[in-house]
């Protein structure tokens, strides 16, 4: 068996809606949400995750496992961590009873052990007085408190993948940092792989290990964060460097990407990221650059021919900084 | 050129009849539609046309009205013909909440089949008198007639006075069907307005009416119609008065809920700061924004107070024989269902089919009118 | 909790007190009054006056309002004009019996409704879920009382039944019991009025089952849109759960409001329900009351159905606090 606990490989899941196909995922790529649930398989109708697709966690392929055996596997071996912990728990049941749950629906415990475990997690997540809130129902819950209640659900069986999607989002910036030193703080502790989605860069170079950069359904750039954050390679990751504000440095006008996020029903042809990037030149009309994974992973023609680097077009902020 | 004037006589010949031309062009169900109503007004006038004809002699008021039908149905189904025809259809650009609404229900499959539903029982209804050749109410020759089971002569047998059921069905529903109306015009007036004025003014109004909207919506709907019933002579006017008098409440609530966040938009607002009285804000600008909901409140209600009418006449409090009603009739047969169970069985399922329509047509409007679940799906 | 169910308890006495003065005020909104029924040649105008100072009819209307209120909240009914007796005992013998009946039917409804409205849900737009929703409509477009009568044609009427219809189908068609009922044991007497509740608990329940699965299927298709199902899933629980544990308890929620929204009708019907079937409840004392004029009967069973009214919504009340956690401490 080899390290790698979660490889996903030609990914695609598309909507058939009346107006057309949405391609949410395509190509080995993530879109935030949709591409979490893929993993899971549970995106619904209309929703498919086409064929030719593979998700291999610990070298099965979990698009080809029978619908029982993927149930055994959520929860249990991946675990997932949702965005709105507001909405994302029962309001009818204990928090206990939504954990305990869990654990029953996994391992072979009765009610009482499984209790145990509960106030175990609560207490791990730094609930206090767990003994006591374990009988609360979610809506005595805080915020904060309900997200420390959905990781603590996550992290009951101990899987080996844990995949947060957002999970600071909805919450107030202290309460966020505090959910994060918790996550990583956990992921070190529990040694599991954690798989962290966020469109905060701050966040993500403070709790990632490895980036994957999406654009458009698709992945346009991956590598370490050291590498991402200060030598990023691809265009639209450059952009967004760039537009974040820094300490320190006066700026008439925060830089922004041009244009918008186009329609996914009908991405661009050629380089989904042309029309928005300053370096685009007729073959990213035309052709779409493969993800070529040498070194550095990302999805661009500049890769084959660095010259055409426009002039005018902003320098990589790793050089840039003084 | 012998070819060419052929197409063009055969398009004038597909032009008199209505919805030929609409076949032709593949708009199979408005066609045949068409095509079906054209000809079963022709068929009542050629197979009754002793009867049409007597009209003129016999001086009876129902033949009048079945004539009046009959002409104004042929009349509206041509122009019907000839406007889809012209391809005219909806005017493109007319955006109103109308036009949106009917572009919606005409998608309804379900929907659509309950107005077809609801326009054949109304012309059967008004055509009463030519449909059959029977008296409702005449009493003949009852040894000879009495509780015959239902054959080509009569389709629905006949009753206990040997009275054909469908002629008492075809007349029932008119009677069924104009108290409905009149009486949900009465409860959806009343109910409008009560439960604009609470939700409009709120405070001490909205409390006074809607906790006597709680006390009457507490009383079984049937319960308290008999309790005042009983206390005068029972007669179609009363069961009218009554019906609309005490079946507002929930239309009341309904319109109060709507009022109270209407209240709360901007143009409710604005009209306010400019300075507009209560009754004009009420009427100009309130009710019409209400009026989805309750007409959906309306059309359902109607399958309802079919219902509860029918209960009514049941129990007796009701229409009084000899006039039938769907009601009466079910009552009538009931003694006698050991050996005639025609007699109650048809109009009920004349009462089914009836709500059916409505129920239909209602839930149709609700998707139609409604913008919230219009979004939703 | 306690101050909850107080609060609601305290909210339905001016309610009932309402009730009350309604009934008061469509008594003697009529023309006439109750003396009318002895109206006849033999009788003399001197023994209705009496009458009248019997019954305090001569008195100014707040002075007989404020008796008559008084009365009825010390519950005493008066006396029926037709039967000699206190309208308390008539309606003591016949108020558990409708209960039996609507009883049976909210539970019919609510079952078959429910279980209907599940299956709907999950298998939505199948053909069992399009045929379910068509059959749905017919059956709530059905006045009950036509429904009981085709239901007795059907069932007990040996004459419209094939030699082969199978005896465990045959149901009688009136009363609560059997002629018999006397003679027969523990058991038998149970399973004769249980066998007599079937037609007339269908007839009665039926089109509100069909009515209450039209609802829970839409709470349902509603409730599984919600972030805490996909929660339930990606958590690894089986389907099933997903659905009977997750899905259900809040899909109910809607559902227990409906409760108190159907009693009215369930009466309605169960007036009609009871004239078919000669079943001896409300409804039919009710009626027999209106056609024999006898007005304390007719007071009393209509103040009766409306207090049933108001305490099945109570009761409507506490249940979804008991079954919806946040609505305790509010």
């Amino acid at each position: 068996m080899s390290d790698i606990v979660l490889s996903v490989e030609n990914l695609r899941t598309y909507f058939h809606t009346e107006d057309g196909v949405v391609r949410a995922v395509d190509g080995l790529s993530f879109d935030k949400t949709i591409a979490c649930l893929s993993i899971l398989r549970l995106v619904e109708v209309p929703g498919v995750i086409e064929a030719g697709s593979r998700v291999l966690f610990r070298d099965r392929d979990l698009i080809q496992v029978p619908d029982k055996e993927m149930q055994k596997i959520r929860g249990n071996d991946i675990s997932m961590v949702f965005q709105e912990p507001m909405t994302s728990l029962n309001p009818v049941y204990t928090i206990g009873n939504q954990i305990s749950e869990t654990i029953r629906a996994h391992q072979a415990t009765n009610k009482r052990a499984a209790r145990a475990r509960a106030i175990e997690m609560l207490e791990l997540v730094g609930i206090p007085d767990p003994a006591a809130r374990v009988t609360d129902y979610p809506h005595e819950f805080s915020g904060g408190m309900r997200q420390r209640a959905m990781i603590a659900m996550a992290l009951a069986c101990e899987p080996g993948v844990v995949i947060a999607d957002e999970p600071t989002t909805a919450l107030d910036v202290t309460i966020q940092a505090e959910i994060l030193d918790l996550l990583s703080d956990l992921q070190a502790r529990l040694g599991m792989a954690l798989i962290f989605v966020s469109h905060d860069l701050g966040v993500v170079s403070q709790i990632a290990d490895r980036v994957l950069v999406m654009y458009a359904g698709q992945a346009v750039e991956g590598g370490t964060a050291a590498e991402v954050f200060e030598r990023p390679s691809h265009p639209y990751t450059e952009g967004l460097l760039e537009a974040l504000p820094r300490l320190g440095r006066r700026q008439p006008r925060l830089a922004v990407i041009p244009g918008s996020v186009p329609n996914p029903k009908s991405w661009p042809a050629g380089c989904r990221f042309h029309p928005r990037c300053p370096h685009a030149w007729d073959r990213c009309r035309d052709d779409a650059p493969p993800l070529i994974v040498a070194g550095r992973t990302c999805r661009c023609w500049l890769q084959d021919d660095p010259t055409r680097r426009a002039s005018t077009g902003t320098t990589p902020l790793g050089e840039a900084s003084p | 050129m012998n070819d060419a004037s052929g197409a063009g006589k055969r398009r004038r010949l597909a032009a008199l009849v209505p919805g030929l031309t609409q076949l032709r062009r593949g708009e199979r169900l408005l066609g045949l539609s068409l095509l079906m109503a054209t000809l079963f007004l022709v068929a009542v006038l050629v197979f009754a046309f002793d009867r049409v004809w007597a009209t003129f002699t016999a001086g009876r008021i129902d033949y009048w009205l079945a004539l009046f039908t009959l002409i104004a149905g042929l009349a509206l189904v041509w122009k019907l013909g000839a406007a889809t025809a012209m391809g005219a259809g909806v005017v493109e650009g007319s955006q109103s909440q109308w036009t949106l609404a009917w572009r919606e229900f005409k998608k309804n499959r379900a929907a659509l089949l309950g107005l077809y539903l609801m326009a054949f029982l109304y012309v059967a209804t008004l055509l009463g008198a030519y449909l059959t050749p029977h008296d409702p109410i005449a009493i003949g020759d009852v040894a000879a007639t009495r509780h015959l089971p239902p054959s080509l002569d009569h389709l629905m047998g006949t009753d206990r006075f040997g009275r054909d059921v469908l002629t008492r069905v075809l007349f029932g529903a008119r009677i069924s069907l104009a108290i409905g109306f009149i009486a949900i015009a009465i409860s959806i007036t009343l109910g409008t307005l009560i439960g604009a004025v609470a939700g409009y003014f709120g405070g001490v109004v909205d409390t006074i009416l809607m906790r006597f909207v709680d006390m009457l919506i507490s009383f079984p709907r049937l319960v308290l119609l008999i309790a005042v019933i009983a206390l005068f002579e029972p007669s179609i006017s009363l069961v009218i008065a009554v019906l609309g008098l005490t079946l507002w409440p929930s239309t009341a609530r309904i319109v109060r809920g709507e009022v109270l966040s209407l209240r709360e938009r901007d143009f409710i607002q604005a009209a306010r700061v400019l300075g507009l009285g209560a009754p004009r804000i009420i009427f100009r600008h309130i009710i019409p924004n209400v009026m989805g909901p309750v007409i959906v409140a309306a059309t359902l209600g109607l399958g309802n107070i079919i219902l509860i009418e029918a209960g009514l006449s049941f129990l007796g409090f009701g229409v009084q024989p000899p006039t039938p009603s769907w009601g009466n009739m079910i009552n009538d047969g009931r003694e006698f269902m050991v050996t005639a169970w025609w007699v109650s069985t048809f109009p009920g399922l004349a009462i089914v089919l009836t709500v059916v329509a409505f129920n239909l047509v209602g839930d149709g409007l609700r998707d139609a009118l409604d913008p919230r679940l219009r979004i939703r799906t | 909790m306690t101050a909850y169910i107080i609060r609601r308890l305290l909210q339905a006495i001016p309610l009932l007190l309402g009730i009350l003065t309604l009934v008061f005020l469509v008594m003697h909104a009529a023309p006439g009054d109750p003396t009318a029924m002895f109206m006849r040649p033999g009788v003399s105008p001197e023994v209705l006056d009496q009458m009248r100072q019997n019954w305090g009819l001569d008195q100014p209307i707040h002075i007989q309002y404020l008796k008559w209120m008084k009365s009825f909240l010390t519950g005493d009914f008066g006396v029926s004009l037709t039967q000699n007796r206190p309208v308390t005992a008539i309606l003591s013998e016949r108020i558990p019996n409708t209960l039996i009946l609507s009883g049976t039917a909210i539970l019919l409804i609510f079952g078959i409704g429910i279980v209907l409205g599940i299956v709907q849900a999950v298998r939505q737009y199948s053909l069992l879920d399009n045929l379910l929703t068509l059959g749905a409509l017919f059956i709530y477009s059905m006045p009950s009382f036509w429904l009981g009568l085709m239901l007795i044609l059907i069932f007990a009427y040996k004459v419209y039944q094939v030699d082969w219809w199978p005896d465990a189908l045959r149901f009688p068609a009136s009363g609560m019991t059997s002629v018999s009922y006397d003679l027969l044991g523990g058991w038998g007497k149970l399973s004769d009025r249980l066998h007599h509740l079937v037609l007339p608990s269908i007839a009665l329940g039926v089109s509100s089952a069909a009515s209450v699965s039209r609802y829970m299927r839409s709470s349902m298709l509603e409730v599984v849109r919600q972030d805490y199902i996909r929660t339930a899933r990606a958590k690894g629980l089986p389907e099933r759960s997903v659905i009977l544990k997750h899905a259900l308890k809040n899909a109910l929620l809607p559902i227990i409001t409906l409760l108190g929204l159907y009693l009215p009708f369930l009466f309605s019907g169960a007036v009609l329900v009871e004239v078919v079937f000669a079943w001896p409840g409300m409804g039919k004392v009710i009626v027999d009351a209106i056609y024999q004029r006898d007005y304390p009967v007719v007071m009393a069973t209509t103040f009766a159905f409306a207090v049933m009214v108001v305490m099945a919504n109570l009761l409507a009340d506490l249940l979804y606090a008991v079954v919806d956690p946040r609505i305790r401490y509010e």
